[in-house]
């Protein structure tokens, strides 16, 4: 049986406020980390996009990629960043059109939020090319409505980053370009000043503004203004919007911290199977709260099994079965982060309601269920299957009374509260 | 290839899945179905919504939320007991980010209705439109324990 081949997964992230648990509740906020490695036989590319997919999911719940998968989310999140800032831009260029300023800000204000959060610390000219685009925008927009001042503090930002910058005769308006002109001259007079970048330990590799600028402790070069500096630690980022005075600026990035080294040993002892006792050691010194993931092949889809390590204590694993229809299969794994987070007991969830007891050991071997069957959602009724079940009275009668016990237990809820769901085709129209 | 064996075995665990589901099919599904729709003076749909629940002689609300406008999950758990008398408000936010959501200012649709008491496994579909936040910002907590709605 391939499919039932072992893959563990475990990715190193950092959450700004740890998840609500008992045992974390008055203690300081320390990191929480969770994480992703592999072993095989795996199929990389289908694992990699459910590994992706997770992380991304932690990230929109406040968790910031640390180390091994930084790159690879980066580059994800570029890529849907780019479309999002396009979309914005054009909103924007629309309602400048129209001569609808206030809305215009709020796209142009998004589309600069969207920069400074996915691109503004990578090299790719992409984005800083979506920059400049939008700089030239708002300072068109600011032009017609005559407000010189602004367009000149506009002007001066895109030249901070960019002194030489010439747009060509076709891309903007002759006001513009004159206007150019004249900040430029201005900030002729403005002297360099520097700033420095420092890493401990040291020799991370440093971008500022996009531009690589060797490895830290190093002074950069550059213009008063704002300033976007990251550095890179073999996938440990620090990035830090800087606003650089006459007096220059100063970024101190603390990579290589004893939790994300704990972490990445995390990492790699996940890759074989483990004792409860080992999780909790190896967890015990990432953080408060450790979240380990583990993508687990289920036929032509995959398991993610996450147990969450509280204070040392294995407190509950949770996992989804992995439709392979894309719309249930997104809501499956974002469920499953929801549940990772907010869940007190061991439990599936998703589409598929199943037996928790077999997630422990699932988790600490790396097996997965071996029993798992993939529901193929997209083939017809097979008859021969039917008939072939009906002769395995025995299991069939499990079958019911593993159904009966569910109602059972969902019925008791019922006492607790009121399951909802929530219809939001009227929020289209 | 799988020996006749193997796929007899998989086969009748497929069956035992699919009763099984069968089963939790037939009796299970949202009790509460909240409708939400938008007035047409609010210009803006939400890019996340956040849920909160008032309850009868509860200071504070149960929370659910930020959840990208279209990535609810299909089922939730309020606990809210039968005979409890609760409202439901909802607010919208226009941020990118889901964290952003947390930010009064990225507010921009809030809507509310109640109160309500429901039996056990009595079924309701709660209709709640997002208005304008002044509007909304007027309307909104509803007193759980005030009028029942006509709803």
């Amino acid at each position: 049986m391939t499919g039932l081949g072992v893959v563990s997964v475990v990715c190193a992230l950092a959450v700004s406020a740890p998840p609500s648990s008992s045992s974390s509740k008055g203690a300081p906020a320390r990191p929480v980390y969770a994480g992703a490695a592999s072993r095989g036989p795996v199929d990389p590319a289908q694992n990699e996009a459910v590994r992706l997919e997770v992380a991304r999911l932690f990230a929109e719940r406040g968790v910031k990629v640390t180390v091994a998968e930084a790159e690879a989310v980066t580059e994800q999140k570029k890529a849907r960043a780019l479309a999002e800032l396009d979309e914005r831009l054009d909103e924007a260029a629309r309602a400048f059109k129209k001569n609808d300023y206030a809305e215009a800000k709020v796209f142009a204000q998004e589309a600069l939020g969207i920069f400074e959060e996915a691109l503004a610390y990578s090299e790719d000219d992409a984005g800083w090319a979506r920059y400049r685009e939008l700089l030239l925008l708002v300072t068109e927009a600011q032009l017609n409505a005559r407000d010189k001042d602004a367009a000149d503090v506009t002007l001066g930002q895109l030249l901070v980053i960019e002194p030489d910058y010439k747009p060509t005769k076709t891309q903007v308006s002759a006001g513009l370009l004159a206007r150019l002109e004249v900040v430029r001259d201005n900030q002729r007079a403005t002297p360099r000043t520097t700033v420095e970048v420092k890493s401990r330990p040291p020799g991370a590799r440093v971008l500022v503004d996009g531009r690589r600028a060797g490895k830290a402790p190093v002074a950069v070069e550059v213009l008063p203004g704002i300033h976007y500096v990251s550095l890179d630690d073999n996938g440990k980022v620090h990035r830090e919007r800087v606003i650089v005075s006459e007096d220059g600026g100063r970024v101190t990035a603390r990579l290589g911290e004893p939790e994300a080294q704990a972490a990445q040993t995390l990492i790699r002892r996940l890759k074989d199977p483990l004792t409860k006792k080992e999780l909790s050691e190896y967890s015990v010194d990432v953080a408060d709260v450790t979240l380990a993931a583990l993508i687990v092949p289920w036929g032509k889809s995959q398991q993610v099994l996450i147990a969450r390590v509280t204070d040392g204590e294995l407190d509950a694993i949770v996992g989804a079965r992995l439709p392979l229809r894309q719309g249930p299969r997104e809501q499956a794994l974002f469920q499953l982060v929801e549940a990772a987070v907010t869940k007190k007991a061991d439990a599936w969830v998703g589409e598929v309601t199943d037996d928790a007891g077999t997630l422990r050991t699932a988790f600490l071997t790396g097996a997965g269920d071996q029993n798992a069957v993939v529901k193929e959602e997209e083939e017809p009724l097979n008859v021969p299957l039917l008939i072939g079940g009906l002769v395995g009275g025995v299991a069939v009668a499990a079958g019911v009374a593993f159904g009966v016990f569910t109602v059972v237990q969902a019925d008791a809820r019922k006492d607790e509260g009121f399951i909802y769901a929530v219809d939001t085709a009227g929020l289209d129209n | 290839m799988p020996s006749t064996q193997q796929a007899s075995t998989t086969d009748v665990r497929a069956l035992v899945a699919a009763v099984a589901l069968l089963v939790l099919a037939g009796c299970e599904g949202p009790q509460v179905t909240i409708a939400l729709s938008k007035s047409p003076d609010l210009l803006v749909a939400p890019n996340f919504v956040r849920f909160a629940f008032f309850l009868e002689d509860e200071e504070e609300p149960l929370e659910a939320g930020p959840f990208g406008a279209g990535a609810i999950p299909a089922s939730n758990f309020a606990a809210i007991p039968p005979g409890v008398s609760f409202s439901v408000d909802v607010i919208g936010c226009a941020s990118i980010e889901r964290d952003a959501c947390e930010d009064e200012t990225s507010f921009v649709g809030r809507g509310c209705e109640g109160p309500f008491t429901l039996q056990r496994g009595e079924q309701q579909t709660i209709d709640v439109e997002l208005q304008p936040n002044a509007v909304g910002n007027a309307a909104c907590p509803i007193d759980p324990a005030g009028e029942p709605s006509e709803e």
